[in-house]
């Protein structure tokens, strides 16, 4: 797992990818902090990094389009799936490769709070743990990402991908509010939900066994979760 | 030493590797032959644990590449028919990778990839760019992947393709050297280079194993008796006069060239020599005799009849159950 993890990571750090991944990272988290605590005058960091949850729509799919999809792309998948290493090492590898790039501007972002509290009094439990959840969210999409770079072998699509995906997390709530909140409403979107699921899983595995298994498993953890509120059946 | 059994690959409907069955020894060097499309890259990605097999078993070493994936890899260097190489890279830094990747000891890493690009003679191209490199260099960047790491077993796809003369024969005799060692498979499907090369042939057709044998036997096995081959300055007719005073001839085939000289192909049965008698038979009747030689059966006729036979017997099959 190291020697995929340093080689994938060798591989961000000689090319222009990484460094203007960081650049602009620091940028739009930066514009954000100066107008937003500095020049209003706020002391609250974490009201920034909520307004700035877009930077993962534009840079996850930029980051993680070529993970997987570019190896195959230029047949040396075939090189890595025939050396004494296993898949565990190579997802992991990649994965753990593109979460220390963005790690790097989260650790310089650690120190706004510091800087503002020069300013007055900063409420520094909730800044670093809105730090901590940004990174964690960031490390999800990045996950998000290096699966569906997985599932194509062009890297425009994986990027494309990533992104309807992403969007249709960051504009979730909004989308939930589409969908009337009566309980017949809820179970069929719900029940949508999961025959789509289920048939993207049936895709991708082509196992009837282990698909009907999924679908049940689900529309059950969705029945028992609900199972006050719905009240027709 | 690999054990092949009943190895079969299903795409859908279409059966790529159908039922493959052989067992190579270790110290040898191995060809795979057969027409484009005959399944040879999909056995040997099998066998090096890139694809799956639909059912069937392969042990390398004893190793099971399904269930024990990471020791039977352990022993393989592969080239695939694309050299997978990072273009990116330098090929020093393309190197050190994949041997980061093998878990050479950093100990012996830089010693053993000196003395590898010595051997595929890349030394020169050590801080090159992959990119920037030609496609017989590239070809030999792949062939120093395999190598690292001194596998026992290397298998190539098809390692000459792309290469000038000069660099093919270099690539044989590299072949040859690493025979001596460890076990070689490559695929080909140029024949003249299997029996330059190869201790041992399998042939290959359709996903079916059609013919497998020492490349020697194979020839043996198939050789015809007696065939020789004549080019006369004669009309048909008048050849054909000669000829009948020779009951010993058993087949006789005639082609007329575009500079109105005869080809006659002919099979003579028994170990008989009839090639002086033939001679002064044409003299006296002052037919000049161009050209005169003893048939002899290549890798190609072999694999000729080999592949066309199994489509018969195909044919055969597909008739019988309709």
């Amino acid at each position: 797992m190291t020697a995929v993890y340093r080689k994938e990571l060798r591989s961000y750090l000689t090319s222009m990818i990484g460094y203007v991944f960081i650049a602009f990272m620091l940028a739009a988290i930066g514009i954000y902090f100066a107008f937003q605590n500095l020049n209003i005058g706020s002391p609250r960091f974490e009201l920034v990094l909520d307004n700035v949850q877009f930077v993962f729509l534009v840079f996850v799919p930029i980051l993680t389009m070529r993970v997987l999809a570019d190896e195959k792309k230029q047949r040396t998948d075939q090189l890595l799936l025939t050396l004494p290493l296993s898949v565990w090492d190579i997802v992991l590898g990649k994965f753990l490769a593109v979460v220390t790039l963005y790690a790097v501007p989260m650790v310089i972002i650690c120190f706004y709070p510091l800087l503002l509290s020069s300013f007055g009094p900063v409420n520094m439990p909730a800044a670093y743990f809105a730090i901590l959840s940004f990174f964690l969210l960031g490390c999800a999409d990045i996950a998000i990402g290096v699966f569906l770079s997985s599932v194509t072998e062009n890297s425009v699509i994986a990027a494309v991908m990533t992104f309807g995906v992403l969007l249709a997390c960051y504009l979730m709530n909004t989308i939930a509010t589409m969908v009337s909140y009566t309980a017949t409403a809820s179970f069929l979107a719900f029940t949508v939900v999961i025959l789509l699921f289920v048939a993207i899983v049936y895709h991708m595995l082509k196992n009837t066994t282990v698909t009907c298994v999924a679908g049940v498993v689900l529309e059950g953890i969705r029945i028992l979760s609900e199972w006050k509120t719905c009240k027709f059946l | 030493m690999i054990e092949v059994k009943h190895l079969v690959k299903k795409y859908g409907d279409h059966t790529a590797v159908n039922d493959l069955s052989f067992t190579l020894e270790s110290g040898k060097i191995y060809g795979f032959l057969g027409p484009n499309g005959a399944g040879k890259s999909t056995t040997m990605n099998m066998m090096t644990g890139y694809i799956a097999s639909t059912s069937g078993q392969i042990l390398i070493n004893g190793h099971d590449i399904l269930t024990e994936t990471e020791e039977a890899k352990k022993c393989i260097g592969y080239l695939p028919e694309i050299p997978p190489l990072y273009v990116d890279m330098t090929v020093w830094e393309y190197l050190i990778t994949v041997a980061d990747l093998k878990k050479v000891p950093k100990k012996e890493r830089n010693a053993q990839l000196e003395k590898i690009m010595e051997t595929v003679q890349i030394t020169d191209m050590k801080k090159r760019l992959i990119k920037n490199l030609s496609k017989g260099y590239r070809q030999r960047v792949g062939i120093a992947q395999a190598l690292i790491g001194y596998p026992e077993i290397i298998i190539l796809d098809e390692p000459t393709v792309g290469l000038d003369p000069k660099q093919i024969i270099e690539i044989r005799d590299l072949v040859k050297s690493l025979g001596k060692d460890d076990t070689v498979i490559l695929s080909s499907h140029i024949l003249t280079e299997i029996s330059a090369v190869c201790d041992y042939v399998l042939i290959i057709n359709k996903g079916r194993l059609v013919a497998a044998d020492a490349t020697e036997n194979l020839s043996k096995m198939f050789a015809r008796q007696n065939s020789l081959e004549l080019l006369l300055d004669v009309s048909q007719e008048e050849a054909e006069k000669v000829l009948d005073k020779f009951p010993q001839i058993e087949t006789v085939h005639f082609t007329t060239l575009a500079d109105q000289t005869l080809r006659v192909e002919l099979n003579v049965g028994g170990d008989t020599d009839i090639r002086r008698e033939l001679f002064f038979a044409f003299a006296d009747a002052r037919i000049p005799i161009l050209e005169m030689k003893n048939a002899s059966v290549t890798l190609e006729d072999i694999f000729l009849e080999v592949t066309g036979n199994a489509d018969e017997t195909q044919k055969n099959r597909e008739e019988e159950t309709r």
